[in-house]
C-alpha cells in the first residue's frame, strides 16, 4: 500500500501540478488597465499665439476673435497672449517696406522657438493677412480678424487634418502622407535610349543639394537616407496620341492618364528601392523619347495639362516628373534637363508625401510663395503636431491590440524584453500626453516617437510566436497518450487506497 | 374601421415602394472601395514531383494578379519546391499549366520570395502576423496598412482542418484564423479575399471571425479536389481543376473589366468541378454582387496630376556634407589564370 500511496503522491501530487505549470504560457504582468483606459480622441495639443497691436483694443478684439473661433476644437487648444508693440518696434515696422525685411524686424526682436506664433498689427498691408516663411502672421487691422481666424483655421493649425491624424480611419491627408517612420529618398534618372539620347543632368549633386537642404530643415522630425541612381533601357509605352494644334512646331503628343500608373509599375520593376529597409520615397524624372516629343499628359477630363513640368504622384509612393526634350534638344541628341525646375516639382511632390497639406486660398489673404527648398517654420510646427498625435494613437491603438489578443488567442508569449517595451510605451504615451497639454511640442514629439517604436516592437516582436508549434489542444495530445498508460493503474488504484486510509481494507486472506 | 385600415395598408404600401425605389436607385454598378493599395499571398505548400500540378498553379494565379497590375513587389510568392529544376521534369526550367505545353508559366520573370524549405508555416504566420525577424528583406515582408486588399491562395494537400505544409508540418484553420485576426488587431488590411485549392478546403475557413474577408474554397468538407487533366510528355497531372476553371474565368478580365466578386464565385459548376465549391460571404461586409474583380486582382495606383511647383530662387547648397557616405573604388582585374596559387605550392 506504501508503494501505491508514494506512486499517487509523485504521479498526482507533484507531477500533474508541475506538468501544469511547466507548459503554462509564460507572461510577464502587463498594465492593462492603464492600457484599456487610453482614449485617442481625448488627446489635445496646446499650443501658444502672441497678438502684438498697435493699440490695446486692437489686441483684445483679435483676442477675443481667435479665441472664441478655437473654443470648440477639442484637438488643439490656444494659450492668447496679448501684447502692445512698443513704439519703436512699431517705427521701423511702419517705415520698412518689403514685408520680408518686417518679419526680419520681428525675428530680431522675439524669439522664435517651437509652437509659439506671433500674430502682428502691420498697418501698411495691402491685403488683411500676409504669412510668410517665419512663425509670424501680419494683420492690417482690427477689421482682418475674420481672415486672420481662417488663415489660423486653414494654413497655420488645420485642425481638421489633426483630427484625421487621431481618428481611427485614414483621412484624405492621411491616405497621401507615408506612415511616421525614417525614410529613404531615392532618385531615379531613367533614360529609355542612352544610345539616341545624352541626358546632362547632375542627380547626385540635385539630390544633395535640393532634397538634403529640404531634409536638414526636417531633422527634428525624421531621419533620411538619400540615394541617386540612373535605369537605363527602362523602355515603357506610353501610347502616345499625335494632336495637333496651334504651336510652332504644330503638333503634340498626348498621354493618357490611364497609362501613368503602369508606368509606377514599370519603373518599380527596375528601381531595386526595397534594398533598403526604410519606407522608400521614390522620386524619378523619366526622360520621354524624341518621337514622342513634345508630350502632354492629358487628365481625366481628356485635357491638356498645361503646366511647365509635366508631373504627377502617387500618394505613398512618390513623383515622377517627364522629361520632354524639345525639338533642338532631339536634332542635337542632347537633353538638359531644368534643374531648378524639375526639383521645384520633386519638392512639391515631396512635401505633400511627407505630410505637408496643400494651402488653399483665401481671400484678402496672402499666403507668400515658396522661394527656396526649406519648408516654413510654421509647417514643420504643424508636421510635429500632426506626427505627435498619429504616434500616440497609433501606440495606442497597438497595445490596445495586443491587449484584446492575448485575451483571445491563448499561446502567445509575452517574454520580458516584450512587457519592457510594452512598459516603455505605456509610460511614453503618458509623457507623451502631459507635454501635449503643456505644449511642449518637440518633447511631446519624442516621447510620442518613443512609445510608437516601443509598441510597434512589442506587437510584431518575433517571440510572441514562440508557442506556434504548440498551440492549447496540443499541450493534452502530446501528453495524454503518454503518460496515461501510467496513470490507469495509479487511478485504479485510489479507490484501494482511499479503503486503506479510512482503515477499512479487507484483511486479506491467510490461507 | 375599413377606411383606416386601408389607409394603413395604403401608406405602408407608398413607404415600401418608397424603399425599393431608393434601393434599386444606385448611381454606379459596383460600391466604392476604400482600399488604397493592392496585395497578393500566393502559397503552394506541396513538395515533391507528383505535386507538379500545385506549382503550375499557384504560378498561373501569379502571372494572373501580375497581368492585372499588380506589381511583383506586392505579391509575396511562395513555391515549396523547384519543379523548374526538378531533374525529372523532360523540359528543364519551364512549368506548363496546359496539355500541349502552351503556354509556359515559369518564363524569365518570375520573383519567388520563400522557396524550399524557406514555405514553413512558422514562415507563413510570420509573414502574415508581421512578426518576422528583424533581419528579414523589404521583399520578403508583407507590408500591407489599413488601406490594403489581400489575395491570399493557397494549394496544397489538406485535410479537415488543416493544410500541409513541405511533408512534414501543417497548419491548422484555428492557427489560420488566429493570424487573421492579429492582422484586422493591427490594422494590417482592409478586406481579404481567400482563396483555397486543396481537398476539403472549405474547413481552412471555417473559423475565421475576424471582419472583412470573403472567403472561396475548391471543395467542400468530404470531398476531395480533383486534378484537371494529365500531360503526357510531362507525364504527371499539370493543373488542378478548380484553378483550371479560375483561371478560365480570370483569362477574360482585363484591368479595366466590369465583372463582379460574385461571378468569379459562381465559376468552376460541380459538374465541370466534380468537387462543389464553397464560399463564406458572412465576414464580408459588401455585397459580392457589386464588388468589381478588380478591387482584388487589380492594383489601384491613385495617380495625381500635380501642376504646382516650386519656383525655386535661392538655389541651395547643402552645407554640411559630414553625413555622406564615400565608398571607396576598388577596381582591379582579376588575374586571368589563377597563378598565384600555384606558386605557393611549387
Amino acid at each position: 500500500m506504501w508503494a501505491s500511496a508514494s506512486f499517487v503522491g509523485v504521479l498526482i501530487v507533484i507531477g500533474v501540478p508541475l506538468w501544469w505549470k511547466t507548459t503554462e504560457v509564460f507572461r510577464v504582468s502587463l498594465p492593462y488597465e492603464k492600457i484599456n483606459a487610453f482614449d485617442s480622441e481625448a488627446h489635445y495639443i496646446t499650443t501658444d499665439l502672441v497678438v502684438l497691436a498697435n493699440d490695446d483694443r486692437t489686441a483684445v478684439n483679435v483676442a477675443k476673435e481667435i479665441q472664441k473661433a478655437f473654443s470648440q476644437s477639442d484637438v488643439i487648444k490656444l494659450r492668447v497672449t496679448k501684447q502692445i508693440i512698443s513704439e519703436t518696434l512699431r517705427q521701423t515696422l511702419d517705415t520698412v517696406i518689403d514685408e520680408q525685411e518686417a518679419l526680419e524686424e520681428i525675428a530680431a526682436t522675439f524669439d522664435q522657438k517651437h509652437n509659439t506664433l506671433y500674430v502682428v498689427q502691420r498697418a501698411p498691408l495691402l491685403q488683411d493677412v500676409w504669412v510668410g516663411t517665419e512663425r509670424v502672421v501680419f494683420f492690417r487691422d482690427g477689421k482682418a480678424s475674420s481672415t486672420l481666424v481662417s488663415a489660423l483655421d486653414k494654413w497655420i493649425y488645420e485642425p481638421s487634418v489633426l483630427q484625421g491624424a487621431r481618428s481611427e480611419s485614414a483621412d484624405a491627408a492621411r491616405q497621401v502622407r507615408f506612415p511616421s517612420s525614417d525614410y529613404h529618398v531615392v532618385l531615379s534618372v531613367v533614360n529609355p535610349k542612352p544610345h539616341l539620347m545624352k541626358v546632362e543632368f547632375d542627380a547626385a549633386e540635385a539630390v544633395e543639394d535640393y532634397i538634403g537642404s529640404f531634409v536638414d530643415e526636417l531633422s527634428e522630425l525624421h531621419n533620411f537616407t538619400l540615394k541617386s541612381q540612373w535605369l537605363y533601357l527602362l523602355d515603357f509605352d506610353f501610347q502616345p496620341r499625335k494632336v495637333i494644334d496651334k504651336s510652332k512646331v504644330g503638333y503634340h503628343y498626348a498621354i493618357r492618364h490611364e497609362r501613368l500608373h503602369l508606368l509606377l509599375t514599370k519603373l518599380e520593376e527596375r528601381a531595386a528601392t526595397h534594398v533598403s529597409e526604410l519606407p522608400t520615397v521614390n522620386l524619378a524624372l523619366y526622360v520621354t523619347q524624341c518621337d514622342m516629343s513634345p508630350a502632354y499628359i492629358y487628365d481625366t477630363n481628356n485635357q491638356k495639362v498645361e503646366s511647365r513640368v509635366q508631373a504627377f504622384m502617387s500618394p505613398k509612393w512618390g513623383g515622377v516628373v517627364l522629361g520632354t526634350p524639345t525639338v533642338d534638344e532631339c536634332a542635337e541628341g542632347i537633353h538638359r534637363p531644368k534643374v531648378t525646375q524639375i526639383m521645384g516639382t520633386f519638392l512639391a511632390h515631396l512635401r505633400k508625401l511627407i505630410g505637408i497639406t496643400d494651402k488653399e486660398s483665401i481671400q484678402n489673404g496672402n499666403l507668400e510663395a515658396l522661394r527656396s527648398v526649406a519648408p516654413r517654420r510654421w509647417e514643420v510646427d504643424s508636421l510635429l503636431r500632426i506626427r505627435t498625435l498619429e504616434q500616440v494613437t497609433s501606440a495606442e491603438t497597438s497595445l490596445k491590440s495586443l491587449a484584446k489578443l492575448l485575451g483571445e488567442i491563448s499561446n502567445i508569449v509575452i517574454n520580458e524584453e516584450v512587457g519592457a517595451s510594452i512598459n516603455i510605451a505605456v509610460q511614453n504615451i503618458q509623457n507623451a500626453k502631459n507635454l501635449m497639454l503643456c505644449g511642449r511640442l518637440l518633447e511631446a514629439y519624442r516621447a510620442s516617437q518613443t512609445a510608437f517604436i516601443a509598441a510597434e516592437t512589442a506587437f510584431m516582436d518575433p517571440s510572441l510566436l514562440a508557442l506556434l508549434y504548440f498551440p492549447d489542444d496540443q499541450k493534452y495530445a502530446i501528453y495524454i497518450p503518454l503518460f496515461l498508460p501510467i496513470m490507469f493503474p495509479v487511478i485504479l488504484s485510489l479507490k484501494n487506497l482511499i479503503l486503506w486510509f479510512r482503515g477499512k481494507l479487507p484483511k486479506e486472506k491467510v490461507d | 374601421m375599413m377606411c383606416a385600415k386601408d389607409i394603413l395598408q395604403c401608406t405602408l404600401l407608398i413607404v415600401s415602394i418608397l424603399i425599393y425605389s431608393e434601393a434599386i436607385d444606385i448611381p454606379e454598378k459596383f460600391q466604392k472601395s476604400n482600399h488604397t493599395n493592392n496585395w497578393a499571398v500566393l502559397v503552394d505548400t506541396s513538395r515533391f514531383w507528383f505535386n507538379y500540378r500545385h506549382v503550375a498553379n499557384v504560378l498561373s494565379i501569379y502571372r494572373s494578379v501580375k497581368r492585372l497590375g499588380i506589381p511583383d513587389s506586392q505579391i509575396i510568392l511562395m513555391i515549396s519546391d523547384d519543379m523548374a529544376c526538378n531533374p525529372r521534369n523532360p523540359r528543364p526550367a519551364t512549368i506548363f499549366n496546359n496539355a500541349h505545353e502552351q503556354i509556359n508559366v515559369y518564363g524569365d520573370d518570375v520573383e519567388v520570395d520563400y522557396r524550399g524549405y524557406e514555405v514553413s508555416v512558422e514562415n507563413f504566420v510570420r509573414l502574415l502576423t508581421g512578426r518576422v525577424p528583424p533581419d528579414t528583406p523589404r521583399s520578403k515582408r508583407l507590408l500591407t496598412d489599413e488601406g490594403s486588399n489581400i489575395l491570399i491562395y493557397l494549394t496544397g494537400h489538406g485535410g479537415d482542418g488543416f493544410l500541409k505544409f513541405q511533408d512534414s508540418e501543417e497548419i491548422t484553420s484555428q492557427e489560420l484564423a488566429d493570424a487573421l485576426e492579429q492582422m484586422w488587431q493591427k490594422r494590417r488590411y482592409n478586406e481579404i479575399f481567400f482563396i483555397i485549392d486543396t481537398c476539403q478546403a472549405s474547413s481552412m475557413y471555417e473559423k475565421f471571425y475576424s471582419p472583412n474577408i470573403l472567403a472561396t474554397a475548391s471543395s467542400l468538407v468530404g470531398e476531395d479536389s480533383l486534378s484537371h487533366h494529365v500531360d503526357s510528355a510531362i507525364g504527371v497531372y499539370i493543373i488542378d481543376r478548380y484553378t483550371y476553371y479560375v483561371l478560365e474565368f480570370l483569362e477574360n478580365v482585363h484591368p479595366n473589366s466590369k465583372k463582379s466578386m460574385s461571378e468569379f464565385l459562381a465559376v468552376c459548376p460541380k459538374h465541370a468541378c466534380i468537387s462543389t465549391v464553397g464560399v463564406r460571404r458572412d465576414l464580408f461586409k459588401r455585397d459580392p454582387n457589386k464588388v468589381p474583380i478588380t478591387d482584388f486582382f487589380g492594383s489601384v495606383r491613385p495617380v495625381i496630376i500635380t501642376t504646382d511647383s516650386i519656383d525655386i530662387i535661392d538655389i541651395p547648397k547643402r552645407k554640411n556634407n559630414v553625413n555622406t557616405t564615400q565608398i571607396p573604388e576598388k577596381r582591379a582585374y582579376l588575374p586571368q589564370f589563377p597563378v598565384h596559387l600555384i606558386q605557393n605550392t611549387v
